[in-house]
């Protein structure tokens, strides 16, 4: 919100400059974001007359002004053609400096001096766009700097106020903030005017049927105005706060909303269907339509003003279109209630309209101004405007008391806070705010809130006021006092990620974090490769553009883009992972939200390095960072079993990988078509681990005696069918004795001596014994047992060198 | 017999000549076997001693240690002689370009979001903090009502929300961590320290603001919890994130289920204060906000406000990042291009 400095000292006379008055109010809760002198870069223009003017000499389309500051006379040269001879203009002399950084010095255009230029409203500052140059009012004063000459020596402060401070929405608000501050008096204006003979009553009625969301309707009529444009202070004050002035009477309530907070509406008294108002929700749907021709749709529950016939306004939020003030109106209703908060911004927000007026109303509007706001209108107004105003007004509720008492205890203060307010202390900060006191026994008081403030419902709003305006920078610094909380299981599951994501770093690959939600549109076009029925994903409902309408059901597709956008910016060898939640429905607990850790890798091995340089990665390579995270998270025992069914991944080179017979995760060749329609050439590998799954309650490591005696290794050679799955075999074969500690594969091998169809796979088994050396016997029928093992389970034939 | 010293002289310099005409390490040894070692010639004539007169014994005894020191010594030389040779001549035929590039494990990079807040984390787990997480798609109650954000109040307005498409329509993405206060709140009885983090969304999309961000929320709840404590905690946390002599100021506002309510400023981290565009020209950066936790809000966890009172301070882990590292552009954080990445 803007406020003008010179608009606020007319409700408070403060001795704060307007920067103090900014600092003062940000530290109050109010925040000013920026405080700006208007008049800047005008320092050096004064008013000027134009004495005489003619034609230059050597250009068509500039003229030769002589004009007087009231002291001197000079010369210059001007383009403009808007002006004539006697005209009030603003003149730049020579050294000055314009807002737009224009340098203005004596110079000679077309061999003619100029002593200064005479400048339009957009050279000033004022005006994205001028057509010519600024004239300014006849009887300006010649030689007066120009700031003040057009009201512009003045500060505009933005002011940023939070939804529960309604009542600061307008000058008079700010004021009382400034009071509450200093302790300076605010001063409401006198309000006068002349009234007619003839009763507001026998011209209009006015009657509320819904009074519990119209609390207060005050009205005044005018039977007499002229439509016509309001004065320049008015029209200024107006758009410098961002209000296009518009006519004398909708200015008139756009000032007041302005200046009090007091939200306004002004019918055309002849187009009131029997010159009637009431206040009465819709009661059935309807169609109105506003003041901006808009049709809108009308709920029951929707508070409207009518008239004899129908509705004439969306009440608090818009006028309609069927009563407003037109250039031929000569008779007006003023109106200025007090609407629900609630009732007004459930309105606003089913219409989708927020206006200046429902704004103020949501947040809460004064319900003991309303009639003040009405009179002060009619005063400003006849001080500009002939205008009749008939004798009396309409007030429903305005006899009723609309402050509350809220009690409060100096100690809770203390209690809350954390620092000692004095009885007096406290007393000072609450009659500073207004609001009387009534201290009673026991440290237990009775304040008295005035109407305006509708966030102080109770003691701790109190407290509040009593912290704020006494300063936090007066509240010390202490230190918790608690006992140590335990470790969490997230505290855990924290240390846990953070371990797994470390792994991943060393081994090369960059951390990425995408959003949690994914293009619908494309899992609907590629729905079968990605695996996952868009129809069971998470929606969101007003997405904030097509690329983000899903709820991502595995974190494959961010990746797979960044790698789409990695390889575009010519960087081929990709290592990435991301830790992220997935989402989808479920039929268990109807939708399901899950921490995975996925990676992808592309590219070359060994990326970076000069030897093995065409080495890709392959399935192996993924296979293995996913064996070491979920080993990092303790995640054993766990297989990995071929399967097909994941369709973004190839089906001969995934697998899942199982645990207790859950999939914890699954990784593989990222399927070639879903790569070919990303636009990735090439082949790409993917993990994703499920975190919760993988993880096992922490087991303390239970120590072996290292062996003491000799081990012995034995390499055994085997060909096999292609379909032999090898993790199998080693599984088996390490089941075979508890002197076969371990085996494992160091070659694999396939080609033309081998037969197609067929692999070799050489294994070395270490045979040890933990009480004695093993004898060769001892060797020979383990060696024995494990070739029978080979041969006559998996179909292997033996190879001898 | 013959003279003695004359056979030793003899054996020394067949020794002498043997350990020259040597190439290799091996002909050396050779050598050193024939006339020098254990079994040499020497080592073998001198077997014969004990059979001289007393008075020879001596004399040839001496002049065998002296043949066979000297032939060590030469031994030595010429074992050197022929090292080096080998050194200079592997040097020729092995050598390698030590100028070609290392084997450097190619380390990857941490994104400076989870760095920021694996920070954050790490300083309130110091501070007698623990974690707790909570949803990311979340009830309307959790995210709003419990705390006291009913519907139809304005204060919905200060965080746009998406909304899940699903029946009863009450799922939202949270807009902030605070859910979890809730959650934590109905789960334990107080004393009370959690610090929250996660990813948090808005529907809002520009240079600042992000459709997807993070925070780390914080909150603490006791028999004898005060502002002053949170304005402690929060003063040695910021020492602890921005380092020493950061001036704080603590300003008020206005959260819904905080009371009393402030923002907290540090001193422009890029101008100190003289005003710049980083911070507007206020000399001011807002990096948090805090207060008392509502008595509104313990009222939906079932806790007495007049037993305990309680702090909650939350954070964009974003803003922090882009303060620390000068990013202007929040988008860059979700781009994941390689060329930001690598630079973390």
């Amino acid at each position: 919100m803007k406020v003008l400095y010179s608009w606020l000292t007319e409700f408070v006379d403060t001795r704060l400059s307007p920067r103090e008055v900014q600092d003062a109010l940000t530290m109050a809760g109010v925040e000013v974001s920026s405080c700006r002198y208007l008049g800047e870069g005008m320092d050096d223009v004064v008013v000027a007359r134009i004495l005489e003017m003619r034609p230059h000499p050597d250009a068509e389309k500039l003229s030769l002004c002589r004009v007087t500051d009231g002291k001197s006379e000079y010369r210059v040269v001007c383009g403009a053609k808007n002006m004539k001879t006697g005209d009030a203009v603003a003149l730049a002399r020579a050294g000055a400096t314009l807002p737009a950084g224009m340098q203005i010095g004596k110079a000679k255009i077309r061999g003619q001096v100029s002593e200064g230029m005479l400048c339009s409203e957009q050279e000033l500052g004022l005006a994205e766009e001028s057509p010519g140059i600024m004239i300014l009012p006849g009887d300006s004063q010649e030689g007066m700097p120009l700031a003040p000459a057009i009201g512009m020596a003045d500060w505009l402060l933005t002011v940023e106020i939070t939804p529960n401070r309604g009542d600061c929405l307008s000058v008079l608000g700010v004021a009382r903030e400034v009071a509450a501050i200093t302790g300076e008096t605010v001063v409401l204006p006198e309000v006068s005017f002349a009234e007619d003979t003839l009763p507001a009553a026998e011209v209009a009625s006015v009657v509320v049927t819904d009074r519990d969301l119209c609390p207060r309707y005050s009205a005044r009529v005018i039977t007499d105005v002229t439509i016509a444009p309001s004065p320049p202070g008015i029209q200024r004050r107006l758009a410098l706060c961002g209000v296009r002035p518009i006519n004398n009477i909708v200015d008139i309530t756009n000032y007041l909303l302005l200046e009090l907070g007091q939200p306004m509406h002004a019918f055309d008294l002849d187009r009131l269907a029997g010159n009637r108002i009431d206040v009465r929700k819709s009661g059935t749907p309807r169609t109105f339509t506003t003041l901006d021709g808009t049709a809108r749709e009308i709920l029951p529950e929707m508070l409207l003003i009518w008239d004899a016939e129908g509705p004439v306004a969306v009440a608090g939020v818009m006028g309609g279109q069927n009563t407003e003030v037109l250039p031929e109106t000569r008779r007006i209703l003023f109106e200025s209630a007090h609407f629900a908060p609630a009732s007004i911004r459930s309105t606003g927000r089913r219409l989708g309209l927020s206006t200046e007026s429902s704004y103020r109303f949501e947040r809460g509007v004064d319900p003991s101004g309303t009639m003040y706001a009405a009179d002060r209108a009619l005063s400003l107004l006849s001080g500009f405007a002939d205008i009749c105003v008939s004798a009396g007004s309409f007030d429903i509720g305005g006899d009723r008391e609309y402050r509350r008492t809220v009690p409060f205890r100096p100690a809770r203060a203390e209690r809350v806070i954390g620092r000692t307010y004095s009885d007096r202390e406290c007393t000072d900060v609450l009659t500073r705010l207004g609001f009387p006191v009534k201290e009673g026994g026991k440290g237990a008081w009775e304040v008295t809130v005035p109407a305006h403030r509708f966030d102080i419902e109770r003691e701790i709003d109190l407290v509040e006021e009593i912290a704020r305006l006494s300063g936090y920078d007066t509240i010390p610094t202490t230190y918790p006092e608690s006992e140590a909380p335990d470790f969490s299981p997230d505290d855990r599951l924290a240390a846990e990620v953070e371990r797994a994501s470390e792994f991943l770093r060393t081994e090369g690959f960059s951390q990425a974090i995408n959003f949690s939600f994914v293009s619908g549109k494309e899992w609907e076009k590629h729905a079968s490769l990605l695996g996952f029925d868009p129809s069971d994903a998470m929606r969101v409902a007003n997405p904030i553009s097509e690329d983000t309408t899903l709820m991502r059901p595995h974190l494959l597709t961010g990746l797979l883009h960044n790698v789409e956008g990695s390889i575009r910016r010519f960087v081929d060898d990709i290592r990435l992972f991301e830790v992220g939640k997935a989402f989808g429905k479920s039929l268990a607990e109807g939708h399901f939200e899950e921490l995975r850790i996925a990676f992808v890798m592309y590219g070359r091995r060994m990326p970076g390095t000069w030897s093995g340089a065409g080495e890709t990665v392959d399935f192996y390579d993924a296979k293995g960072v996913a064996e070491a995270i979920l080993a990092l998270l303790g995640g054993k025992p766990f297989h990995f079993v071929p399967a097909a069914s994941r369709p973004f991944l190839e089906p001969g080179k995934s697998s899942e990988i199982v645990k207790d017979g859950e999939a914890i995760g699954w990784v593989g060749a990222v399927c070639r078509d879903l790569l070919s329609a990303l636009e990735i050439a090439g082949a790409a590998y993917y993990g994703e681990i499920r975190v919760h799954k993988a993880l096992s309650a922490p087991v303390a490591v239970q120590y072996r005696a290292i062996p003491r005696f000799p081990p012995v290794f034995r390499d055994i050679a085997c060909v096999f069918p292609m379909s032999v799955p090898v993790g199998d075999v080693l599984a088996m074969v390490r089941e075979l004795s508890p002197e076969i500690r371990e085996a494992e594969v160091f070659d694999v091998f396939t080609g033309a001596k081998i037969g197609a169809g067929r692999k070799s796979i050489a294994f070395r088994i270490r045979i040890q014994a933990e009480q004695r050396t093993l004898t060769d016997a001892d060797v020979h029928s383990i060696h024995t047992k494990v070739v029978n093992l080979l041969e006559n389970r998996f179909g292997g034939t033996i190879r001898t060198s | 017999m013959p003279d003695t010293t004359e056979q030793i002289a003899l054996l020394a310099e067949k020794g002498q000549q043997a350990i020259s005409v040597a190439r290799t390490e091996s002909d050396l040894l050779d050598a050193k076997g024939r006339y020098f070692g254990k079994k040499g010639a020497i080592s073998e004539f001198l077997k014969g001693l004990p059979a001289l007169p007393m008075e020879d014994r001596k004399r040839v005894g001496a002049a065998a240690n002296e043949a066979r020191a000297n032939l060590e010594a030469s031994f030595r030389r010429r074992l050197e002689e022929i090292r080096e040779k080998g050194r200079v001549a592997r040097e020729g035929i092995e050598r390698i370009d030590v100028t070609l590039p290392g084997r450097v494990p190619s380390f990857g990079h941490r994104h400076p979001i989870s760095q920021t807040m694996t920070e954050i984390i790490a300083i309130f787990q110091r501070l007698g903090f623990s974690i707790r997480g909570g949803p990311e798609i979340e009830k309307d109650y959790y995210n709003f009502e419990a705390l006291n954000i009913p519907k139809d109040h304005p204060a919905r307005d200060m965080q746009d929300t998406f909304y899940i498409d699903w029946p009863g329509g009450d799922l939202v993405l949270r807009t902030h961590t605070s859910p979890i206060q809730i959650r934590a709140m109905e789960a334990m009885r107080p004393p009370v320290r959690v610090i929250a983090p996660g990813a948090v969304y808005r529907c809002d999309s520009d240079v600042t603001h992000s459709p997807m961000f993070h925070q780390v929320e914080g909150f603490a709840v006791d028999r004898s919890t005060t502002m002053a404590d949170l304005k402690g905690l929060l003063t040695e946390f910021c020492r602890m994130m921005f380092g020493e002599g950061k001036t704080l100021r603590f300003r008020p506002s206005f959260f819904p289920f905080t009371e009393p309510s402030a923002e907290v400023d540090i001193r422009c981290v890029n101008c100190s204060g003289s005003g710049c565009r980083v911070c507007k020209d206020s000399g001011w950066l807002e990096i948090l906000g805090c207060g008392m936790i509502d008595p509104a809000v313990y009222g939906f966890v079932g806790y007495d406000p007049e037993e305990y009172t309680g702090f909650a301070f939350g954070m964009g882990v974003e803003r922090i990042a882009m303060l620390r590292h000068g990013i202007s552009d929040i988008r860059l954080f979700f781009e994941n291009d390689p060329r930001f990445l690598s630079q973390f």
